[in-house]
């Protein structure tokens, strides 16, 4: 509905991109233009490489020796490939959150407020209005105004999670991304966190991984579908959904395969 | 296969599980025995401590903790000096100890190369291993003079300048004392925390990690923000873990706290005892039986002295869970 209105600007691009674990080749010649702005959901069947690809964009995999990237993945036009990245800074502007909440063991308050002193330094009362503004900003605010003190732990595991996109928001990322958020969770948690994805977009550019074709469906602007560390398709969801271009697709949104 | 093909199927399962509740129950008493088992121990140990210094107890009364006079022929005996080396002693071997296992677990778990971390990880349990003696025989004949020669001149010239701290690094530098004896407690208490330290690095989630550095933490960040509060009950248990063995350690202490029953000065440089190093050294010697009931006095005093740390330990972790845990 909005899509008409924001002009597209590619964000994110993959040119000629590849993966590997060890030896193992994961993700093959990746081209990709994701938009800012809009929501962009991965789909495809298990091991696809869909979060794969997902943690290559705030270097996740930077952590672990023997994973490594080629060809280029430009974030804003910048080289994030580049061996003089600080990826701390990297990962200041692309957030992420992951299959299961993953509270601190610290106070809400202080989960939010985590990342933020990472990176700026702010009065009581500014802190105060960035957690402020990021739990409702996450749709948490009225179920822990109260409670700010209590031990993130000690929310359900839907409050948990969108603790978890607040914390993400509170440092103010231009990419959120998002790798299976509800897989953990229930059916009407499952639909807080959709809603939620609706609401911010616009406002940051979503990539979000889903094993739940229904949920990309819902909640994406355009959807690429991924098999065996290949990008297939990549187009606005509706066409993705309606009229795929390509067989392998056709047969995986319609159920007959994956 | 069954033999018995005469009886019903439903009889057999009865009778199999009527075999198994049987079995159950058995294990039940016999894990049950072994529990209590503990607690007769120690209450058994208890008593026969409080029984052997029912005569000191008697006879010095509640001084025994203040005197500083331990005079066998005389028998005036306190306890003064052996706990004040005990404690201090304990206390070096912390001090220097969690800071050195926290690293050795930092870099074992976040920094080192993965074909480093598992015979570094291997070296240091096998550190673990080392007979208390083998130690003390290390620490008397290797460590101290080296520590006599150039490390404990290099200390009074250092911090000895400084006023206050400076008291402690003060007298002549003779090798055996009460800091050679924490540093090689140190030593042998490093493998304790350091290993359980990492074994609880290790079980933090990956995910929560990578939550951590998703923000754009560093790996310091991590680990002292996320990964110290989330393992800090097994922190906790693994210092005090080597606390305990660092209060009770005897063979290693004996051969390098210098066994002087007075005290001359705060310095860590003087020669001092400890409660487990005066029973070892003493306790065969001993021939009036209040100088035995003293000496077993002493021991009881050890044990009320790590009981009592054991709860501080854990009352801390409890009011770390309060100080995180529900209220509004």
């Amino acid at each position: 509905m909005q899509t008409q209105q924001l002009t597209l600007t590619p964000q994110i691009r993959f040119q000629d991109f590849n993966f590997y674990y060890g030896a193992f080749h994961a993700l093959k010649n990746i081209q990709l233009d994701i938009y800012q702005g809009l929501v962009t959901a991965f789909i495809g069947p298990s091991g696809c490489g869909k979060s794969t690809l997902l943690r290559t964009i705030n270097r996740m995999y930077s952590l672990y020796p023997g994973q490594r990237a080629e060809g280029h993945l430009f974030i804003d036009d910048e080289d994030a490939l580049a061996s003089d990245v600080d990826l701390n800074d990297l990962r200041k502007r692309v957030g992420m959150v992951f299959q299961k909440p993953t509270p601190f063991p610290m106070s809400i308050y202080d989960n939010i407020a985590y990342g933020v002193r990472l990176h700026e330094r702010l009065s009581r009362g500014e802190m105060d209005a960035r957690v402020e503004w990021a739990l409702k900003k996450a749709a948490l605010w009225d179920e822990v105004k109260g409670k700010l003190k209590q031990e993130g732990t000690s929310l359900s595991g839907g409050q948990q999670q969108r603790l978890c996109i607040a914390r993400g928001i509170a440092v103010r990322p231009r990419v959120l991304l998002l790798d299976e958020p509800t897989s953990a969770l229930d059916p009407i948690s499952t639909l807080r966190i959709e809603e939620l994805i609706s609401e911010l977009r616009g406002e940051f550019t979503i990539v979000i991984v889903t094993h739940n074709m229904q949920q990309a469906a819902r909640v994406s602007d355009y959807t690429a579908y991924m098999y065996l560390g290949e990008l297939v398709e990549y187009n606005k969801t509706d066409t993705i959904f309606v009229k795929p271009a390509r067989k392998e697709t056709e047969d995986y949104i319609t159920g007959r395969f994956g | 296969m069954s033999s018995n093909s005469s009886s019903l199927p439903s009889e057999q399962s009865t009778r199999a599980r009527r075999r198994s509740t049987w079995s159950d129950v058995l294990f039940h008493r016999m894990t049950q025995g072994f529990a209590l088992l503990t607690l007769l121990l120690l209450s058994g140990i208890i008593i026969s401590l409080l029984w052997g210094a029912l005569p000191a107890i008697k006879h010095f009364g509640l001084s025994f903790l203040w005197q500083a006079e331990w005079n066998p022929p005389m028998n005036r005996f306190g306890a003064l000096i052996p706990v004040y080396g005990t404690l201090v002693t304990s206390a070096v071997a912390l001090i220097i100890a969690v800071p050195v296992s926290f690293g050795i677990a930092f870099f074992l778990t976040e920094l080192a190369p993965g074909w480093l971390r598992k015979p570094l990880g291997i070296a240091v349990e096998l550190l673990a291993g080392i007979p208390s003696i083998v130690y003390g025989m290390w620490g008397l004949l290797v460590f101290v003079p080296i520590f006599a020669k150039y490390i404990q001149p290099w200390l009074s010239q250092t911090i000895g300048k400084v006023p206050v701290i400076g008291e402690l690094f003060s007298e002549p530098p003779i090798g055996v004392g009460i800091l050679s004896a924490g540093i090689v407690l140190a030593i042998m208490i490093i493998p304790f925390i350091a290993s359980v330290m990492r074994d609880v690095f290790e079980i933090t989630p990956a995910i929560l990690k990578e939550s951590s550095y998703a923000l754009g933490s560093t790996r310091w960040e991590v680990i002292w923000n996320v990964v110290l509060p989330y393992t800090r009950v097994g922190v906790v248990g693994g210092i005090m873990l080597g606390l305990g063995r660092a209060l009770g350690e005897t063979m290693a202490v004996t051969f390098l706290i210098g066994n002087i029953n007075s005290f001359q000065g705060f310095s860590l440089f003087l020669p001092g005892n400890s409660i487990a190093s005066a029973l070892a050294n003493e306790f065969t010697e001993a021939l009036d039986e209040i100088h035995t009931s003293a000496l077993i006095e002493l021991g009881l005093i050890l044990f009320l002295i790590t009981f009592i740390v054991l709860s501080l330990s854990k009352l801390l972790l409890l009011r770390l869970a309060k100080s995180g845990g529900t209220q509004t």
